[in-house]
């Protein structure tokens, strides 16, 4: 193998490299390697040439993000004409699921992270203040990360019902209509906050008293309420899923008692919120989170990486084989 | 597993496409990177350069128009493919042991052909019918 010279190697020339694996996959090898050629050897020339010249590195970045940006359009082109319009994108049926999974792991926790505001009646003008204090970007930065999570969680729901209709098409639907329903209610929170927000800038100022307080108070509390929903409607969604996993060997097979684990955990929680147990029923239900995204994150892995179901034990092939 | 299932989703993407199918060149025509490449391969050769690779031309582009920028890798590559399917430009993979001896990676080097380098050559004279220049940098153009 020939020992190339390292030239400080930007990140912005893994990025390229990655996106040239991208919009050539499943490309024929040859076809491939002509563009993985090209495109190494423009970088090193790129990055020895503006390094000799003293350029700094972080400059050299932008200069190869921007070549690498500008060229998408072309690339993309050259692909749908490689290709010809008589064909179809064949998206593997598991790493659609699985990456769909793994997107849940960070679309769940925003969805239903707790506003981080006590809603009882005694210090709630605190609370208040506090929320008017933080900076206006960081309140619009949270209300856009639950409206884009809002959205994804909805096209997650899609997803996997296009994904899993062949298999399991009652699961899926219901699974899909659980998880677009928490995005929606995710959508719904994230427009109370930006009205308590608001509430909050406004008592600040020193205007709306009484009336303020008592408003903010109950849509913060409607807040909780719809975050709890959505919660418990993405438990259900994901708990479908490992149902229908567990049913056709999609995933390995333990992981199914993840998953059962997680439903009692969140039932169990539940019940102790019933019975005034708050303690108890905040552990639990960090519980029945951790099982959940732990499912989530195996499984996601599983089928990306393409799990080919239980491995069949040496002892029945023998007796196939006679 | 199910056995016959579907493993694919497949995605009829002939329906986006409608819109780029109608986009028809003429026949003889070369869009401005390509006569921009051609014209960088002719400088490079009048500078002894008879073999160049895609870094070159980019960065020969950018002193060429006084751009800030280069070309983007998109761009570049995929005309000096076109380039190359009309017989501007000729390409080679570079012996390996030369690469090796430098510690970089292989280049792909691209040589004017006769019928490319005539392309340049046209491209870079002055319209004939033109009228007289009143602008002494519009030949450039």
């Amino acid at each position: 193998m020939t020992a190339i010279s390292p030239t400080r190697g930007t990140v912005a020339s893994d990025i390229a490299r990655a996106w040239l694996r991208l919009y050539t996959v499943g490309l024929p090898a040859g076809v491939r390697e002509r563009r993985a050629q090209e495109l190494e050897s423009d970088l090193w020339e790129h990055e020895s040439d503006r390094f000799a010249g003293g350029t700094a590195a972080s400059m050299v970045g932008i200069e190869i993000l921007g070549r690498m940006v500008r060229g998408m359009p072309a690339d993309l082109l050259w692909r749908f004409h490689l290709e010809g319009p008589q064909m179809d994108i064949k998206i593997p049926f598991e790493r659609m699921t699985g990456l769909l999974l793994l997107s849940l792991v960070i679309l769940i926790p925003i969805a239903t992270s707790i506003n981080g505001y006590d809603t009882g009646r005694e210090g709630w003008g605190n609370e208040l203040s506090r929320l008017g204090d933080n900076p206006e970007w960081q309140r619009n930065l949270t209300i856009a990360f639950q409206v884009l999570c809002g959205v994804a969680l909805v096209g997650a729901g899609a997803g996997f019902s296009l994904a899993l209709r062949g298999r399991s098409r009652n699961l899926a639907t219901f699974a899909a209509f659980a998880l677009a329903t928490a995005g929606v209610l995710t959508l719904v929170a994230s427009a109370v906050y930006a009205m308590v927000s608001e509430m909050a800038t406004e008592y600040l100022a020193g205007r709306g008293g009484d009336n303020a307080l008592i408003t903010s108070r109950t849509l913060a509390v409607g807040m909780d309420r719809l975050a709890e929903s959505a919660l418990v409607l993405l438990a259900t969604g994901v708990y479908l899923l490992a149902f229908a996993a567990a049913r056709h060997a999609l995933v390995p097979s333990w992981l199914r008692w993840v998953a059962v684990l997680s439903a009692v955990l969140l039932a169990a929680s539940v019940i102790a919120d019933m019975g005034a147990a708050d303690g108890a029923a905040w552990g639990l239900l960090g519980g029945a989170l951790v099982a959940l995204l732990l499912w989530l994150l195996v499984a996601g892995v599983s089928l990306l990486l393409g799990y080919r179901g239980p491995a069949v034990p040496r002892h029945a092939l023998a007796a196939e084989t006679a | 597993m199910l056995a016959g299932a579907n493993r694919y989703l497949p995605i009829d993407k002939r329906r986006y496409l409608l819109i780029l199918c109608r986009v028809r060149r003429k026949p003889d025509s070369l869009l401005p990177i390509e006569l921009a490449i051609l014209g960088a391969g002719l400088n490079l050769r009048r500078r002894g350069e008879d073999e160049f690779h895609g870094y070159a031309v980019a960065k020969q582009i950018g002193e060429q128009e006084e751009a800030r920028r280069l070309t983007a890798h998109g761009t570049l590559y995929r005309a000096l493919e076109r380039l190359e399917q009309r017989k501007l430009l000729e390409s080679r993979l570079e012996d390996p042991e030369i690469a090796s001896s430098e510690r970089r990676p292989r280049r792909r080097l691209y040589t004017l052909t006769a019928v490319g380098v005539a392309a340049a050559q046209a491209a870079a004279r002055p319209p004939t019918a033109a009228l007289p220049r009143q602008n002494p940098g519009a030949a450039a153009l």
